[in-house]
């Protein structure tokens, strides 16, 4: 079985995981019913014949693909990046609905740095001289 | 007619003449108490059941295909109990019992072999998951002795000790696991229920489900409109179809296993011997055959037959467990359809349609199920209460978070 990953071109089955049906692009809000949980989680078509489901190219391009096949013969008519579908990321809950942020750690006092002598002071005094007869850009 | 090693010698001596089909072949009626849409391992059981434990007999099974045809026509053939949760544990116990009674009780030879199933561990981890695992079996009442690699070792010297990869550290056996032959229960609890008057209706397609009001009717098929008070749903991987009929949308997705059978060889395996690395299981038939298998191919299909990727890893796993298998010739393979539920257990109960039952979601595991699920499904489309031994397995689990999460993988249907 091969997949034509839109980005990578036709690959191995091995590369793909394969996550479940398209339903997973449909969520539903954090405060919607309980049955559309359930059907959003668990409840399936399951067709016998064409079908579309998620594949995650793993071992390519890291990209969600939404493959239209058939489950009875395993052709495979398109595979879609998921994100040119438009379905996007997981939608993010509403700015109220949102947890306070936490805020910001304090900045870690730092610690004195030790004077350093620096022996070479004399000698960067120096190098500009030096760049100056060699002619090197600095 | 009852089948005795007597029977066999007279009807030998008299030319086999004697022998009756194991079943009628009867047209269906207009009307039954209960359908059973299905003839497989479980629906075949279910009848058998009702008939038997409650005196049901007005029944009819419809079989789309040749009864036996699904998945228990083509298996790795595995009894065991050795499940861990309760919920799971019981059900599979009961199984077990009535499976070392069947023979007995059906008149017929279904070549249970008791001979011992090990599942091997390769690290501390999986030492300690097994030897859990073996404590709820004892708990449940069950048998399980832990080995350590030298027992490994005098049961099954043939591994490969000297693998770095996957180090056999032990391993857990059951000993009353085993095999048994699987078209044989089939044809046993078959010709059980026909010869108790159940009607076994084969080519008989069901092609949708009469609902008045909430309450069933009856079906539609290709051989004519069937009236029944109550229906059984009980198609394996054809649950979604069957289940759409009534309007139902199920927690089920159907996948492929693949497993496979070499030619025949002296015996070699003498147990079922379970590869802790992945999910390779092997064991040999009694023609010779080694019949193995391993992982799911992992993606939703109907096509019965599987793909390389997994072919190619099932038989790494064998040459890496027992090298010694590599030279024997694969004669065929096959894939059956699964159907998996999120939580990877089974489903019995009763759904939202008056007088319309489900049995479904058996994942890979539903072979050594046979005898449970149909004991079970027949108590609670008899009596309309689950049966004790199957009383987790209910269709709204999922929403109401009683997951039987056996693996501990989580509520997904490609998880199992």
């Amino acid at each position: 079985m091969r997949l034509k990953c839109p980005l990578c071109g036709e690959r191995d089955r091995r590369e793909f995981f394969y996550y479940g049906a398209e339903d997973y692009l449909d969520r539903p809000a954090a405060d919607a019913s309980l049955d559309a949980w359930d059907n959003y989680l668990h409840l399936r078509d399951n067709p016998a014949g064409m079908t579309k489901d998620l594949w995650y190219h793993e071992a390519g391009c890291a990209q969600w693909l939404l493959v239209t096949r058939n489950t009875v013969t395993h052709e495979i008519s398109a595979v879609e990046l998921v994100t040119d579908r438009g379905a996007g990321p997981i939608p993010t809950p509403k700015a109220e609905a949102a947890p306070d942020p936490k805020p910001a750690p304090e900045p870690r006092a730092k610690a004195a740095k030790p004077e350093v002598k620096r022996a070479s002071s004399a000698a960067a005094k120096a190098e500009p001289k030096s760049d100056q007869k060699t002619g090197r850009t600095k | 007619m009852r089948y005795s090693g007597l029977k066999v010698i007279t009807e030998g001596l008299l030319g086999n003449k004697g022998w009756s089909p194991a079943w009628r072949d009867p047209a269906p009626k207009a009307d039954y108490d209960v359908i059973i849409i299905g003839g497989g391992g479980h629906g075949l059981s279910t009848a058998y059941y009702l008939a038997k434990n409650h005196g049901i007999t007005n029944i009819a099974v419809l079989e789309k295909g040749y009864l036996g045809g699904g998945n228990v026509g083509r298996n790795t053939t595995i009894v065991r109990a050795n499940y861990m949760i309760p919920g799971n544990t019981e059900f599979y116990s009961h199984s077990m019992k009535l499976w070392e009674g069947m023979e007995a009780d059906l008149n017929y030879n279904v070549m249970h072999s008791q001979r011992g199933l090990i599942n091997l561990f390769h690290s501390d981890g999986q030492r300690d998951y097994w030897v859990r695992r073996g404590n709820a079996m004892i708990n449940q009442g069950d048998d399980a002795v832990l080995l350590d690699r030298e027992g490994v070792r005098e049961l099954l010297p043939y591994l490969d000790f000297e693998n770095t990869r996957f180090p056999i550290y032990g391993g857990l056996l059951h000993p009353r696991g085993g095999s048994a032959r699987h078209d044989a229960v089939a044809w046993g609890y078959a010709r059980g229920a026909d010869q108790r008057g159940v009607d076994l209706i084969q080519n008989c397609e069901v092609t949708g489900i009469d609902i008045e009001n909430g309450v069933v009717k009856g079906v539609q098929t290709t051989r004519g409109a069937i009236r029944a008070k109550k229906v059984g749903i009980i198609v394996a991987g054809r649950s979604s179809q069957v289940a759409a009929m009534a309007g139902m949308r199920l927690p089920i997705e159907s996948h492929i296993l693949q497993a496979f059978v070499t030619e025949g060889l002296k015996p070699v395996i003498h147990q079922v011997i379970s590869f802790g690395m992945g999910h390779f299981y092997i064991s040999q038939s009694d023609k010779g055959g080694l019949v193995f298998g391993g992982d799911l191919d992992f993606y939703a299909s109907y096509a019965s037959r599987g793909n390389l990727p997994m072919v190619e890893h099932v038989m790494e796993a064998g040459m890496t467990l027992m090298p010694m298998i590599g030279r024997a010739k694969v004669l065929r393979s096959w894939g059956g359809i699964m159907d998996m539920s999120p939580d990877g257990s089974p489903i019995i109960d009763k759904t939202h349609i008056d007088g319309l039952f489900l049995d479904c979601g058996w994942n890979y595991g539903g072979f050594k199920a046979v005898p449970a699920s149909g004991w079970c499904m027949a108590h609670l489309m008899a009596t309309g209460a689950h049966h004790e031994y199957a009383a987790k397995f209910r269709l709204d689990r999922y929403a109401t978070g009683h997951l039987l999460d056996e693996e501990g993988t989580g509520s997904q249907h490609n998880l199992h």
